[in-house]
């Protein structure tokens, strides 16, 4: 795997980080 | 969650359905070191570590609603250094937050989240043994833009499902058509792979497209 194929799987986790860290969905355990 | 992941996911296996390339995720997104940070922070909220703290009780609602709005640069950013349709997404992200911050900080930095949503979602158990931080709160008659508040729940059929807002709905749409974008978009050059970067949200940090 190159190190190309890396970085566009890591910046796609970001994106999927963004999402959710810039969701407000309730979640009532504390969180 | 899944509302949140599975468009994104949805719309990475279509792009490569039709002809598009995974590599074309490798385009940096601009202030990724904040996103780590604050997915980091709410992740720490979450696990509600030190449910005794008083600290958090008063103020970890607004530890949450500082990271939460730390996300609108980095979508504007990447918004702004995206040429034509490929900034469209960012921007459609960009509202969808804006509507969770403008409820959010109108609501005196918590989450208004409707009963009904609560019970659809069989979260009523935690309701009934509260932790001392919370950010969200229950929709009653003197919550500010109910409509934009958690009032939309996941399918009850879905893992761990979850109440969700309009903003909610617009952040998952806008990143899912930014990665469906991004795989159908041409592809980023080998050579741009680790181009040097100007600073965490610096336009350097943008690979050339092939």
């Amino acid at each position: 795997m190159s190190s190309f194929t890396i970085r566009a799987a890591l910046m796609g986790l970001v994106v999927l980080a963004l999402a959710l860290a810039s969701s407000a969905g309730a979640v009532t355990t504390g969180g | 969650m899944f509302v949140l992941v599975g468009p994104s996911v949805a719309a990475l296996a279509l792009g490569l359905l039709s002809g598009g390339s995974f590599r074309g995720l490798a385009r940096t997104i601009a202030g990724w070191p904040v996103v780590v940070v604050g997915i980091a922070i709410e992740w720490l909220l979450a696990k509600n570590l030190y449910p005794d703290s008083a600290w958090l009780a008063n103020w970890g609602h607004w530890a949450w609603a500082l990271s939460l709005a730390a996300m609108l640069p980095v979508l504007l950013v990447n918004a702004r250094r995206t040429d034509g349709l490929g900034r469209v997404p960012w921007l459609i992200a960009s509202l969808g937050l804006t509507l969770n911050l403008t409820v959010i900080f109108t609501n005196g930095g918590y989450m208004p989240v409707e009963l009904k949503a609560i019970e659809e979602t069989h979260q009523t158990e935690s309701l009934a043994n509260p932790t001392r931080f919370r950010r969200d709160v229950l929709i009653n008659a003197d919550t500010l833009l109910p409509l934009l508040s958690d009032i939309l729940p996941e399918p009850a059929f879905l893992p761990s499902p979850k109440v969700l807002s309009v903003g909610d709905v617009l952040v998952s749409t806008g990143l899912a058509s930014w990665i469906f974008w991004a795989v159908r978009a041409r592809r980023v050059r080998p050579s741009d792979d680790f181009a040097p970067q100007s600073g965490v949200l610096g336009r350097d940090s943008q690979p050339r497209l092939a």
